[in-house]
């Protein structure tokens, strides 16, 4: 309550000092973790994402399929074993072996699969899967990896994914970076209904809600 | 894959932090006292309702969907003269319209198959409506192109101007953007049927597709099937309110014997996109389901949901938490 005589402006009013410490702390809070992180997380695991691609590619091309981790201790998996008509969804305990009988039953190349997932679980990457999208009517493909990240995760902004499209071509992109599309050049080109932005000509990024 | 939601986020939003509580009954006396968010909360759970009521009756149609086989269609449409280009739709080429028009024939499951959009409920009927009758599909497709209005059912589209400019250039939307019959098709069904959930949004404007508009609340769903076929359609459930039933998977065995089944699925249990636990339980997604068995402690189900028929092994819990609706449709 105002004391009498007391002027009503300096009691009301709040500091505006406040004001802009809050300010800057949301910047900080918004910012810094996520952009200093997608700058370095590629180059830092270059090697395995790499690797992690090309094997998945070269596994894919025998039989396809999607593998994603479930939850957040990466120990449940859930394979999706693709053919022309049918999807075969299967969960996995990591910790038990039915896995391998279920890919020899498929014949998948058992040893490649489980190192596959191995190496995704040592970086966290939360699921690979192939996309098909379409160029002039033309079909291609691209490789979409999820990485689940403790430095993505945030109290103001819920969890978020490192998500990375491979492409097999080089791709458009506008001056801020973002991936736009090949035949309207402003038009900003979306995978999973995202905006992604370069990483090289044919690799882009994106922070998004979903890894899938 | 496809991961559309069928209840926007938005109503979701405004309804949590509603206490919810089915049993309250809202009279006379207590409407005047209500806030605007328990009076959507009513309206809601009204048109749950009314979807949930549709159990104990059935709905016949006034006119007979013909019934066709798929060899019938391919002959039709090695038969029928080429359509010369449409005013109507000026982003529908001709040739594009027959390739889509063949594939229909050789792989219907792609054909309607679609990414990034909430036309789930849509598709689901889509399946159902050229496995029973391809030749009239591939009949009402072309009427639809020359002359802008076709009828199915009982039903008469007649798409609105802007969902005839946007049909031939959705992008983005995984092989529906090389199929303009089905954007026709799906287009044109958003355009005409519509729900309490569509009421913020009723007109067409390009990227609808995976908003509010394009949404199917189950009541409107039933409708759709009621109108478009001559079935008896039953159905349990509802928008908010699971089911209740006790042996699930012995009652969908059942109703399986006798005619079509779709469900209504809270899909983020089903395939999650997130690592977050989901603590609002909503369905918002729909399928055909084409078999169901038990195996073990672990029930098989598989279901019909765009592009691929899919096989997958879960819980009898899950079963049970993901289902929201069941309808089931038999012939008269």
């Amino acid at each position: 309550m105002a004391l009498p005589g007391a002027p009503i402006n300096k009691i009301v009013k709040p500091n505006i000092s406040i004001w802009i410490i809050c300010f800057f702390l949301y910047g900080l809070s918004a910012c810094s973790t996520t952009q200093h992180f997608t700058a370095r997380y590629y180059e830092e695991n270059k090697d395995m994402l790499v690797s992690i691609r090309d094997r998945f590619r070269t596994s894919y091309a025998s039989q396809p399929f999607s593998i994603e981790f479930k939850d957040k201790d990466f120990r449940y998996i859930s394979y999706e074993i693709l053919n022309d008509t049918m999807r075969y969804i299967y969960n996995f305990d990591l910790e038990e072996s039915n896995l391998a009988d279920t890919l020899d039953k498929y014949r998948y190349n058992t040893k490649e699969i489980i190192g596959l997932i191995a190496d995704m679980r040592s970086i966290r990457c939360t699921w690979i899967s192939k996309l098909d999208y379409y160029e002039n009517r033309e079909k291609k493909s691209l490789v979409f990896v999820s990485v689940r990240h403790n430095k993505l995760q945030s109290f103001t902004k819920g969890e978020k994914y490192y998500a990375i499209a491979f492409f097999n071509e080089r791709q458009y992109f506008d001056q801020r970076g973002r991936l736009t599309d090949k035949s309207e050049k402003k038009r900003m080109r979306e995978i999973n209904g995202q905006v992604f932005r370069r990483i090289t000509d044919r690799i882009c990024y994106a922070i998004t809600g979903n890894f899938r | 894959m496809q991961t559309p939601c069928c209840i926007p986020r938005v109503v979701c939003l405004l309804l949590g932090f509603i206490p919810l509580s089915l049993k309250t009954r809202v009279t006379e006396k207590s409407i005047p006292s209500v806030t605007t968010r328990q009076l959507l909360l009513c309206l809601v759970v009204c048109c749950s309702l009314q979807a949930h009521a549709v159990d104990k009756k059935t709905f016949p149609a006034d006119s007979s969907s013909g019934t066709s086989t798929l060899q019938e269609a391919i002959l039709y449409l090695k038969t029928v003269p080429f359509p010369d280009s449409s005013i109507l739709w000026p982003n529908v080429r001709p040739v594009y319209l027959m390739e889509n028009l063949n594939l229909y024939v050789s792989n219907p499951l792609y054909a309607f198959e679609n990414k990034n959009t909430n036309f789930c409920g849509y598709t689901a009927i889509s399946f159902i409506t050229f496995e029973k009758d391809p030749l009239g599909f591939i009949k009402f497709i072309l009427q639809l192109y020359k002359e802008g209005k076709a009828t199915m059912g009982r039903v008469e589209f007649k798409p609105s101007d802007a969902i005839r400019k946007m049909a031939g250039s959705l992008k983005y939307k995984g092989i529906l953007d090389i199929n303009p019959a089905t954007q026709m098709w799906l287009l044109t069904m958003a355009d005409h049927f519509k729900g309490y959930l569509n009421i913020l949004n009723h007109r067409y404007q390009p990227g609808d597709e995976n908003t509010v508009w394009a949404s199917t609340n189950f009541a409107k769903f039933n409708r759709m099937l009621r109108k478009l076929f001559n079935w008896k359609v039953k159905a349990r459930g509802a928008d908010l309110v699971r089911p209740s039933i006790g042996d699930l998977p012995a009652f969908l065995e059942e109703r399986m014997k006798t005619g079509t089944v779709f469900l209504y699925l809270n899909n983020r249990l089903l395939y999650k996109k997130r690592h977050v636990a989901t603590r609002m339980g909503i369905p918002t997604h729909y399928v055909v389901l084409k078999h169901i068995s038990r195996e073990g402690d672990k029930i098989n189900i598989l279901y019909m949901d765009g592009g691929r028929k899919t096989m997958q092994q879960i819980s009898p819990a899950l079963l049970k938490k993901i289902v929201y609706g069941i309808t089931w449709c038999t012939n008269k």
